[in-house]
């Protein structure tokens, strides 16, 4: 079954980092910008802006997040059974209660998706892989993941994979303009 | 996009004009604030930063990102030097315009017009006194001259201070004095601000700060002060009188014009050149009834302040005047102007006119006025509105609205002249508990808020509560929208209130003026506080910017809360990344200037914050709660 | 069709996954004979340390078999009959398959002393390991660590978090001498010479063990002694194959597999510990005993079983050396090839980048085969796909190595991951 899912076209990035911002917030205990900067644990984004470097030599900006493979490493990597399937279907999300932060999900992850801090959600354990959980609470409330509400270039769509390709729109959720090809 | 019109205004007219703008297909500030959405969360916060290009940079609020911009500015550096060029900004805007009525007064003194003169030469002498100008055995032109030369002074440093810095009290003085933050001229602390926001400068965010409240010292008791005093003497000194308000002021079968921006001193003279009966018979000659003036925003509030010229509507009403399809000109002066006027004009047979070189639009036509050919500019700007006319559409015309009555003109001269001569008897009011307190509800319109909803409901609380309710700018033409400024609302008001009201004849929300005019406010402070032998901070007054937008609210709010007035904000201003800054603004400032800020969008929550404040300084100085 | 799985760990678990997903009107039928309880061993560790409280290591296992319909037999492989394709378990009973994974894992690797004091030496596999170390934990006692590999290290972290002295004995001159390089590897062993409570021994070993009053005496190389009151050794892994033997299949260290995870008996496949997979950097058959590589193996030995007909499943690619440990309050990554005694004669790019990270990538011939660093695991991750996917080191933008905290990931449009999309 096809999901929807965050579609990036990264030449469409203007580096803003709006989406990391606001997807920090949208992971925040309070969901306000405005009291979500004030919590005792902070909440952090699961996108981030990396430095590219497109086929012509020029640095751009890259939006990176998880791309919720199929079969995913990280999965196949997490000892603790962290990085479920059955939260939200055709999404991995990190579990925060299983989660032992030991670091084997993003040695098997090959885009630099997860990272590892304090999180809210656990917050008796130093630290916890953060990546991106396709904003499942949001989805359930009818709401669109919020990186892609934050994205004012059009650089992350939320649609089907499928439909993408057949719109000819090019580079896909994989796509990285740091390939020297 | 769906959304139901009521939930972006409480005003029928704004409701009426958003579907006729849906309709017509024509965007508004509406529309474009939902493209904009989300904002920049950096900048929402404060913690963006363009002030050099080693950047642009930003700080990461939630700590996994950089925690220092290029040249090692953290997140409290980089807000406050943000809000220290936001108050900069608002500060440059109140004086420049000040500057051009000095520049206007000294015209007069040195007999360089013939268009304008001194309307109220007891107030020039009486000023010209006040701040040391020598009037003995001069004639009025003389001492205009003198006085603008004068306030020329203030803007530089070379008087190295302000010319109106002895009606502050004593104890507001050595308030400031022990922090560092006595303005020491108009132009220089702008100035020494952009200096020090400048990389590698000002590295203390709590110096910063400080400077912040010397920059708007400088425009409350300086720019402003000056800009609301000249304007004074040369187009007379404001008096109670009534007039209209809303869209429906806007005449169906008359060449309609209206006057937008901040300064009386073109509207003046579009005032006098619509009464020409040679411009009179031209428009009847266009098959017009007559000639109609009308105002927008600040500017309006100038001729209704002394006119009583009747008022169109407030910042967020200004597209839709033109969504009447019934407005002939807009002549603007600056600030506040939507660029997007002009494309909204387009739309009618309406034209933009401007007429300063330092606020020119494209697409509109600019028209220069000087001092020395404002009136017949102004006729010039009538004959184009009468040829406007004969291009009308009748059947796009809709005035939906019919006006309502306001009253305005209170100035400090006229309030003292209800009260017999002097502030004792509002000082007997307020000891009596008649008149708990004093807030000053003023700012503007922010799409962000439903439109009048915060600025009128809390004013309508706080008179409930009988704390009479002081207004300017926008937030003037949102309380007399929905008939707050006339003395039947005194019905509304509490019973100590009503009872002073009644008395006097007076509305219990009275207006003061435009926004330069809340120099008008802080100088009642000062005024009452010299009175009672205290400092401003402890006098039973409070100021609120429900629907506030611009970074002149900034400064305002800035210089209200250096007084010593607490000062209530309907939307935070981006400081809040800073936990250091914030922290000084909701709590710290108290120990240093008596007075915090504080942010509430609930108009009934703000009104009991506002309660709260004057309640213990009621207290405080052994009155009845 | 019958699908017998041995073994119910990391590798067997996941083909059990993988076969039902690919096969979902298959006989699944598994046997272990702790099939009851499900647990990954490696998390032992942070229990032992304290990191993860010990009731959360162990869960029942019925929901999850029952979930995935897989039928449980509690007991122990001893034999196979491959001829009648039937498998012989230790209650007698047999068991035919038509397809058989054999996933019975590793066991540690014995030390062997002098004394008779050889037996209470323990090792750190699974719980009931760790049973027995937390019976001879004793605040302010003494424990011998003997081996300075990443259990070794793991072993020192834990019983210095339980109050006790640790001496760790590495028979190397530097611990971790097989998993890093020398940089971290010293690094390592400055942190450990630091830290209160623990003695680091280098170039040491064991010769004899006695029990000595409560505890035990131990002699070392050079002569002289040590009393402590428990030692734990980890000297690494041996697979645990013998009840095939009979079979015949061709071994090594572990069972040999062909690039469908097949054994050279006919339907007998094999994945995890057990199996000596072809080495993706090495090229030859080695044993790379840890999770990721049994997890993968089950789900690419679970596709190949289940392919009907002239259809195959995914090729293995090969399995890679590959480990994170959270130590000293960073992560320390290694991937491939980094043993400086197989890195003679290659190249080395070392980045560092404030904040104290470190990362140093093995280039041989071009190619990046190993990548070795501190605090660095995001990274590691892409330079472990670097790895995988034989990525030419002229393919690293100067700028991702320029600055290692915010370039975009190496991973480009070529979907490396080719496990097929069962379903999809």
């Amino acid at each position: 079954m096809q999901h929807k899912t965050v579609i990036v076209r990264p030449e469409l990035c203007v580096g803003c980092m709006q989406c990391a911002i606001r997807c920090a917030q949208a992971h925040s205990a309070t969901k306000e910008l405005a009291t979500a900067v004030f919590e005792p644990v902070l909440a952090k984004p699961r996108i981030h802006i990396g430095v590219g470097v497109n086929p012509q030599g020029v640095l751009k900006p890259f939006p990176n997040k998880c791309r919720h493979c199929d079969p995913a490493p990280c999965q196949e990597a997490c000892m603790p059974g962290a990085i479920r399937s059955d939260i939200a279907e055709g999404s991995k999300v990190v579990d925060p209660a299983l989660c032992i932060g030991c670091g084997m999900c993003a040695m098997a992850c090959p885009y630099y998706a997860i990272r590892y801090h304090h999180d809210l959600h656990a917050p008796e354990r130093t630290i916890t892989a953060i990546k991106c959980d396709n904003c499942h609470d949001r989805q359930k409330k009818g709401q669109i993941p919020a990186c892609v509400e934050a994205c004012k270039t059009g650089a992350l769509e939320f649609g089907y994979v499928n439909e993408h390709i057949k719109k000819g729109a090019g580079r896909l959720a994989n796509a990285a303009w740091s390939m020297q090809s | 996009m769906n959304k139901d019109f009521k939930e972006y205004s409480i005003c029928t007219d704004a409701q009426a004009m958003l579907k006729k703008a849906r309709v017509e297909g024509i965007e508004t500030v509406w529309d474009r604030l939902l493209e904009q959405q989300p904002h920049c969360g950096f900048c929402e916060l404060g913690l963006s930063c363009r002030n050099c290009i080693m950047g642009p940079c930003r700080i990461d609020p939630f700590g996994s990102g950089p925690q220092r911009g290029v040249c090692g500015a953290d997140a409290d550096v980089i807000v406050a030097r943000n809000l220290g060029r936001m108050v900069a900004s608002g500060a440059a805007a109140h004086s420049d315009h000040g500057r051009d009525l000095v520049e206007t007064l000294h015209a007069i003194g040195e007999g360089k017009t013939d268009d304008y003169v001194i309307t109220d030469p007891e107030k020039l002498k009486r000023v010209a006194e006040e701040v040391g100008v020598n009037i003995g055995g001069k004639d009025d032109a003389a001492i205009a001259k003198a006085l603008a030369e004068r306030f020329f002074a203030d803007f530089g440093c070379m008087n190295g201070t302000l010319s109106f810095i002895d009606r502050v009290p004593e104890k507001r003085r050595e308030v400031w004095a022990k922090f560092g933050i006595t303005p020491r001229g108009i132009d220089r602390e702008v100035v020494e601000m952009m200096h020090r926001t400048h990389m590698g400068v000002d590295n203390d965010a709590v110096n910063l700060c400080l400077h912040s409240a010397r920059v708007s010292l400088g425009d409350g008791w300086g720019g402003s002060m000056i800009a609301t005093e000249v304007s004074d003497i040369v187009f007379g000194t404001p008096t109670p009188r009534v007039s209209k308000v809303n869209l429906g002021v806007l005449k169906e079968d008359y060449v309609n014009i209206l006057v937008h921006g901040h300064s009386p001193i073109v509207s003046e003279m579009v005032c006098a050149a619509v009464q020409d009966p040679d411009l009179l018979q031209k428009a009847k000659d266009a098959g017009a009834a007559g000639i109609n003036l009308a105002g927008l925003c600040c500017t309006g509030s100038e001729l209704l302040m002394r006119k009583g010229i009747p008022m169109a509507g407030n910042h967020l009403m200004t597209e839709l005047a033109l969504i009447t399809g019934a407005v002939e000109v807009i002549i603007v002066d600056y600030q506040c102007i939507m660029p997007s006027l002009v494309a909204v004009a387009a739309c009618y047979h309406s034209k933009i006119v401007t007429t300063s070189d330092k606020a020119k639009f494209t697409g509109a036509t600019h028209v220069e006025f000087s001092v020395d050919n404002a009136r017949a500019k102004a006729r010039e700007v009538v004959e184009m509105a009468i040829e406007a006319y004969k291009n009308r559409n009748p059947a796009r015309v809709d005035i939906p609205v019919e006006p309502v009555e306001l009253m305005s003109g209170f100035s400090n001269e006229a309030v003292l002249a209800a009260l017999g001569g002097t502030a004792q008897p509002l000082i007997d009011a307020i000891v009596a508990g008649k008149v708990r307190g004093v807030v000053g509800i003023v700012g503007c319109n922010n799409p962000k808020l439903k439109h009048d909803y915060v600025t009128y409901n809390m004013a309508k609380e706080c008179i409930k509560r009988d704390i009479l309710v002081l207004v300017t700018g926008c937030a003037a033409i949102s309380t007399g929208k929905q008939g707050l400024l006339m003395p039947a609302a005194a019905e509304e008001a509490g019973s100590g209130l009503k009872e002073v009201c009644n008395a006097l004849g007076i509305p219990p929300v009275l207006h003061v003026g435009s926004c330069v005019d809340n120099a008008r406010i802080i100088h009642l402070c000062g005024l009452l506080a010299k009175a009672l032998g205290v400092d401003i901070s402890d006098l039973p007054v409070a100021a609120a910017a429900p629907e506030w937008y611009s970074e002149k609210a900034v400064s305002i709010g800035m210089y209200a809360v250096a007084n010593g007035i607490y000062t209530v904000l309907g939307l935070a201003p981006p400081i809040l990344g800073s936990k250091l800054v914030t922290g000084l603004a909701l709590n710290g400032l108290e120990d240093v200037v008596g007075a915090t800020f504080a942010v509430e969008a609930d108009p009934i929550k703000a009104a009991e914050l506002v309660d709260e404040r004057i309640k213990t300084k009621r207290k405080a100085l052994n009155l009845t709660p | 069709m019958r699908y017998v799985v041995v073994g119910l760990h990391a590798a067997g678990r996941s083909a059990c996954q993988w076969l039902r997903r690919a096969d979902p009107a298959c006989e699944i039928v598994g046997v272990d004979p702790s099939a009851g309880s499900l647990y990954a061993r490696p998390l032992i560790s942070y229990v032992l340390d304290g990191e993860l409280p010990e009731h959360a290591l162990v869960k029942d296992s019925a929901p999850f078999f029952e979930n995935l319909g897989v039928q449980l037999k509690r007991a122990a492989a001893v034999g196979l009959d491959a001829n009648r394709k039937r498998l012989i378990l230790d209650s007698g009973e047999e068991l035919a398959y038509d397809k058989l994974l054999a996933a019975t894992g590793s066991a540690p690797r014995r030390v062997r002393l002098e004394g008779d004091g050889a037996d209470h030496v323990c090792y750190f596999r699974g719980q009931a390991d760790l049973a027995r170390i937390l019976a001879h934990v004793k605040s302010g006692g003494v424990a011998a660590v003997l081996g300075g590999g990443l259990v070794g290290f793991k072993l020192t972290h834990g019983l210095v978090a339980r109050g006790m002295k640790v001496k760790l004995m590495v028979t190397s001159p530097r611990p971790l001498a097989l998993n890093v390089d020398e940089y971290v590897g010293s690094w390592a062993g400055a942190r450990f010479k630091e830290m209160d409570g623990v003695h680091l021994m280098t170039s040491t070993s064991v010769v004899r063990a006695d029990v000595h009053g409560q505890g035990l005496r131990l002699t070392l190389d050079d002569g002289s002694t040590e009393d402590v009151d428990l030692v734990v050794a980890g000297k690494g892994v041996v697979p645990r194959f013998a009840w095939l033997a009979e079979a015949g299949p061709e071994t090594d260290q572990g069972l040999l597999v062909d690039n469908r995870l097949m054994t050279s008996v006919e339907d007998v496949y094999a994945a995890g510990d057990a199996v000596q997979a072809s080495d993706i950097v090495h090229e030859r058959p080695l044993l790379n005993a840890i999770w990721p590589n049994a997890v993968e193996q089950g789900r690419v030995a679970a596709l190949n079983m289940a392919a009907k007909g002239p259809a195959q499943g995914p090729a293995y690619a090969g399995s890679i050396a590959m480990n994170a440990i959270p130590i000293f309050g960073t992560h320390m990554v290694s991937v491939g090839m980094v043993n400086p005694r197989y890195t003679e004669g290659c190249e080395f790019i070392t980045t560092t980048c404030h904040r104290g990270s470190y990362l140093n990538i093995v280039i041989r011939d071009g190619v990046i085969v190993g990548a070795v660093g501190l605090s660095a695991v995001p990274r590691l991750g892409e330079l472990a796909h670097a790895v995988r996917t034989r990525m030419k080191v002229s393919r690293i933008p100067a700028r991702w190595l320029k600055n290692p905290r915010n370039a975009a990931p190496l991973a480009g449009n070529t979907p490396w991951y080719k496990g097929s999309r069962v379903g999809a």
